[in-house]
């Protein structure tokens, strides 16, 4: 964009709006026009890289779920609904849908309570604040698919493991457990297994804590409160634009949960145990190449995703207002 | 956090105010060992001269002590990794690199246009690139793959950049941020006869420096932990970045867990430094985004 700069005292034509503009060297636009296509110019580039990448592939998967196409059948026939008949028939898409919301409903709750709780607590200056943090961000801050490893070593299913040595040892369980490998404690293990990922949830209560004023806490001591009430009925519900937004987000983010814990520990075994949907599409299109099916599943997914953003946008935006 | 904040326990010299702060370190302590035990096992594992077998009692603590893993999974001299991992480590920082790059640049831009321009369609343009938050890759990495693959992409490094440079998150971010700023420089410029780019790169850049690290360091550790689209886009082994050389080998039939561990922590190691010294500009960029308490 060549601009002229030795043009320096100010244009009262263009502050009007009308004449030429010097800006350009495309003479003969009126500045709106001007502003207009700069504006533009300057959002082209994400614009390209979202049409490129999410844009026609998204209509592409749309077509995709109407049809037969898989890996050597491509574009395949047009078969209407059949895709979406078809997963909808299957006890798996159930199944998965079930275990993601289970792991929803206890990993969302969890990452409030731990994160709240240690924001709380690392407020206190105690000694070691500094290592604690440190600890709790360490799963965050790397891949999941670490995370899933290092769990699977934990868990090991017979001699070597040692929570497995570590029950035995108090006398909780008789015999190893298959913890992976078994259909009873499958899933509940990757649960507990991805239930230590609330490290950024906590650095962002803490900025909340940080930014509320001393003279809340100090009201609260001079009407009597014991700790308890303070915490309960000051605290937390003057964090409650924190909670709200963690809740959304992760609520919105609910349907991706889980894939790179079930990728590495059970491969959505045993039987299916631990079956979560964004494995079970990418199961569809990668194992057995039924690209059809498995961007119909995906795009139930994503419907589900934008159900649920849907009912949280309206509560968000007024609770964000609320605060402002 | 600041000094001279109200806190909730006891002086540190009574008697209750002793027993408050054994409770939280006990708490803390609990989690601490549940976050971050498996990373500390795996470190020990990784040390671990003689390798790591299933034996009773479970072998936590190496009898041998040594680097060795280290330097044989770098080299690529184990039985599980039969290629350096210093070549995975490249790719890595190559994806990681360039995608925050673009990110930056595609990003500032679109936020400055957003929160500063007013051109027809621009509320509808910014809302479509804030659902792309929702968008999961899920939905994208067939078609993506199947398009990428007419355009020869796919197992390319530009392909595998490219689906990590979409998110509109930062875009959101360098709006919000730009409309906290003062914009009579930005004025006082364009009176003078300043280019709209000249503003941009001259004005607005050097007072976005804050959002830009936030962003620079939230899209690095993003990608650099990056797993599905290099799974899906990489189909040569040399094209693997970390996460996908660890989840493929992790899946060989005996695995080799001392090995494996150093090449975890290898991956892992470099994200800790960066996050728990960048946690603030982590934190910065959800605060700025106004939806905060």
């Amino acid at each position: 964009m060549a601009s002229e700069p030795e043009e320096s005292s100010i244009d009262l034509d263009r502050q009007t709006g009308t004449g030429t503009s010097t800006r350009f060297s495309v003479d003969n636009l009126s500045l709106r026009q001007q502003e207009f296509l700069e504006g533009w110019l300057f959002v082209l580039g994400k614009l390209a890289i979202i049409s490129f990448v999410i844009g026609f592939p998204m209509v592409f998967a749309v077509y995709l779920s109407f049809t037969d196409s898989n890996l050597v059948n491509l574009p395949g026939e047009f078969i209407g609904l059949g895709n979406y008949r078809w997963v909808l028939e299957q006890d798996v898409w159930w199944t998965s849908l079930k275990n993601v919301f289970i792991l929803g409903a206890v990993v969302i709750p969890a990452n409030i309570v731990f994160s709240f709780t240690t924001a709380l607590l690392l407020r206190e200056k105690l000694r070691g604040s500094t290592l604690y943090r440190v600890a709790f961000l360490v799963p965050v801050a790397g891949p999941p698919i670490i995370w899933a490893i290092v769990w699977k070593l934990v868990l090991f299913p017979n001699e070597g493991g040692i929570v497995n040595s570590l029950l035995l040892a108090a006398g909780v369980i008789e015999a190893y457990i298959p913890f992976l490998s078994d259909t009873a404690y499958a899933l509940p293990s990757v649960i507990v297994s991805q239930m230590w990922g609330f490290g950024l949830s906590m650095l962002i209560y803490m900025a909340a804590l940080a930014g509320l004023p001393s003279s809340v806490m100090e009201s609260a001591a001079m009407d009597g409160a014991n700790k308890y009430q303070k915490v309960r009925y000051i605290i937390w519900p003057l964090m409650k634009p924190t909670t709200f937004f963690l809740v959304v987000i992760q609520l919105v983010l609910v349907m991706r949960m889980g894939f790179g814990a079930v990728f590495v520990m059970t491969q959505g075994g045993p039987l299916n145990a631990t079956m979560v949907p964004s494995y079970f599409i990418y199961q569809l299109a990668f194992r057995y190449n039924s690209f059809g099916q498995s961007a119909a599943a995906a795009i139930l997914m994503f419907l589900i995703t934008a159900f649920i953003a849907l009912l949280t946008y309206k509560p968000l935006q007024s609770n964000a207002e609320y605060y402002q | 956090m600041s000094a001279d904040h109200e806190t909730i326990f006891e002086d540190p010299d009574t008697k209750k105010g002793r027993l408050e702060r054994l409770g939280a370190h006990t708490y803390l302590f609990a989690i601490a060992v549940l976050t971050a035990g498996p990373y500390l096992l795996m470190l020990s594992v990784s040390l671990m001269g003689n390798g790591w077998n299933p034996v009773i009692p479970p072998k936590v603590v190496p009898d041998v002590w040594s680097l060795q893993n280290y330097v044989d999974v770098w080299l690529g001299q184990t039985a599980l990794l039969d290629r350096g991992f210093f070549g995975f480590f490249v790719n890595s920082l190559v994806y990681a690199g360039s995608a925050t790059l673009i990110v930056l640049v595609v990003d500032s831009l679109a936020g400055y246009a957003f929160a500063r321009l007013e051109f027809a369609g621009r509320d509808v343009t910014f809302g479509a690139v804030l659902a792309t938050i929702m968008i999961s890759p899920m939905i994208l990495f067939i078609p993506v793959y199947l398009m990428f693959n007419e355009f020869g992409l796919v197992n390319t490094r530009l392909g595998i950049i490219l689906p990590h440079t979409i998110s509109g998150f930062g875009v959101f971010l360098m709006r919000q941020f730009i409309k906290t700023l003062p914009s009579s420089l930005e004025d006082a410029a364009l009176m003078d006869g300043c280019s709209r780019f000249g503003i941009y790169w001259r004005i607005v850049v050097p007072m976005m420096k804050p959002a830009l690290v936030t962003l620079a360091v939230i899209t690095f550790i993003t990608v650099w932990n990056s797993f599905l689209w290099p799974l899906v886009l990489a189909r040569d082994a040399g094209l693997y970045n970390l996460p996908v050389a660890l989840g493929y080998f992790q899946g060989q039939v005996s695995t080799l867990w001392a090995p494996l561990m150093a090449a975890a922590a290898m991956t892992l190691i470099p994200m800790v430094i960066l996050f728990v010294t960048m946690q603030k500009y982590y934190v910065r960029g959800f605060t700025l985004s106004g939806i905060k308490g």
